[in-house]
């Protein structure tokens, strides 16, 4: 079991298109000393997916939430509302930290400018990091945030340092770097 | 030549009881609240003072990291001075606050109540900005590099992973298009 402060949940699309963005995020965590963790380590488990989503914020001192795409998708144009859900679960761990004393932290990345403040109104009064669907600005954010924590321990490679190894991760995962 | 003082608000009269301390060395200081133009753009402003600035003092309290002061980390992560070990960064604590993970190589320096303890604290600043090296501590670098060897090993355990992974499945590929043949055969 990795250690929970040094966990951090990833809570993204998990389709073709947002592959290299997961990867982006997922070697960011990991190159900066963190162990990154998400809903896929238990597929296929027997448990309800949103009890193993619960099971995996849990298990982390630290989530990251991708809000980046709210549009309706598909015949019926419908948006999924997925990352919203999990974010819910991961402010209600921080606020039953307080309680606790089991500390839960948590990032919501955005969309460039801000719509979201029109689609996710009520995470109003946070600064909340935008990107740009792209592996650069997902791993400049990812960092930012997560150097920020305490249980960051530096030195560790750079923004960019990350961004130039990418491109083997991606191809050994069958994606692009974004 | 100045040192620009992050804080948030709520420990503003430690940073300029700080900032009057430094003064009294013939150090210049930069505080948002004292130092910005009427009318200009605050980002842009504290973005190109931390830019400029020869050391940053970072006041930190409990109740540390308003929006200001979030801002501020978030300029220095992001630009990523932290790991400019020959930049002095200078955690100046009030209490027993949780420090950010990117100063964490940086010794920090006391601050409570007393005058006495505000010159010390001007002291340590001086002593950095005169030798960047000592605010960094030794022992927690080769811990973090430690950590960055460990960080690097799990990158190399998950580009294995991800290769193992993409054999198997191409593995299932060809098996399945095996099986096709066996069927049409």
């Amino acid at each position: 079991m990795p250690r929970y402060e040094k966990s951090v949940f990833l809570n993204c699309p998990f389709d073709d298109a947002f592959s290299p963005l997961f990867h982006a995020a997922v070697l960011t965590i990991a190159a900066l000393g963190f162990t990154p963790r998400c809903a896929r380590e238990s597929e296929g488990e027997a448990d309800p997916r949103i009890d193993r989503i619960a099971k995996g914020l849990s298990e982390a001192k630290y989530s990251i939430h991708d809000l980046s795409r709210f549009h309706g998708e598909g015949p019926d144009n419908l948006s999924r509302f997925n990352m919203p859900l999990e974010l819910g679960m991961a402010v209600a761990c921080r606020f039953q930290g307080r309680i606790t004393g089991i500390q839960h932290n948590w990032v919501a990345l955005v969309p460039q400018g801000f719509v979201h403040q029109k689609f996710i109104s009520d995470l109003a009064g946070f600064d909340a990091p935008a990107h740009e669907q792209a592996a650069a600005s997902i791993i400049r954010e990812v960092a930012a945030w997560l150097t920020q924590q305490p249980d960051f321990t530096p030195p560790a490679p750079s923004a960019r340092k990350i961004l130039e190894a990418l491109p083997k991760i991606g191809a050994v995962a069958g994606g692009g770097a974004g | 030549m100045y040192v620009f003082i992050s804080h948030s608000r709520i420990n503003s009269s430690y940073a300029f009881r700080l900032s009057q301390e430094l003064a009294n060395r013939n150090i210049e200081t930069w505080l948002d609240v004292r130092d910005l133009a009427p009318g200009a753009d605050w980002n842009q402003g504290v973005a190109s003072a931390i830019q400029n600035a020869a050391a940053v003092v970072f006041v930190i309290g409990p109740d540390s990291g308003d929006r200001g002061q979030n801002f501020e980390w978030h300029q220095v992560v992001s630009h990523e001075y932290y790991l400019d070990l020959s930049k002095p960064l200078v955690p100046v604590i009030v209490g027993n606050p949780e420090i950010p993970g990117f100063l964490k190589l940086r010794r920090p320096l006391s601050l409570g109540d007393t005058p006495r303890s505000c010159e010390e604290a001007a002291d340590g600043i001086v002593n950095a900005l005169r030798d960047p090296a000592s605010c960094v501590d030794p022992k927690k670098l080769e811990l973090g590099r430690k950590a960055r060897r460990e960080a690097l090993d799990h990158l190399r355990e998950y580009a294995q992973t991800l290769a193992e992974e993409a054999v198997r499945s191409a593995g299932l590929r060809a098996q399945g298009r095996g099986d096709n043949r066996l069927n049409v055969e």
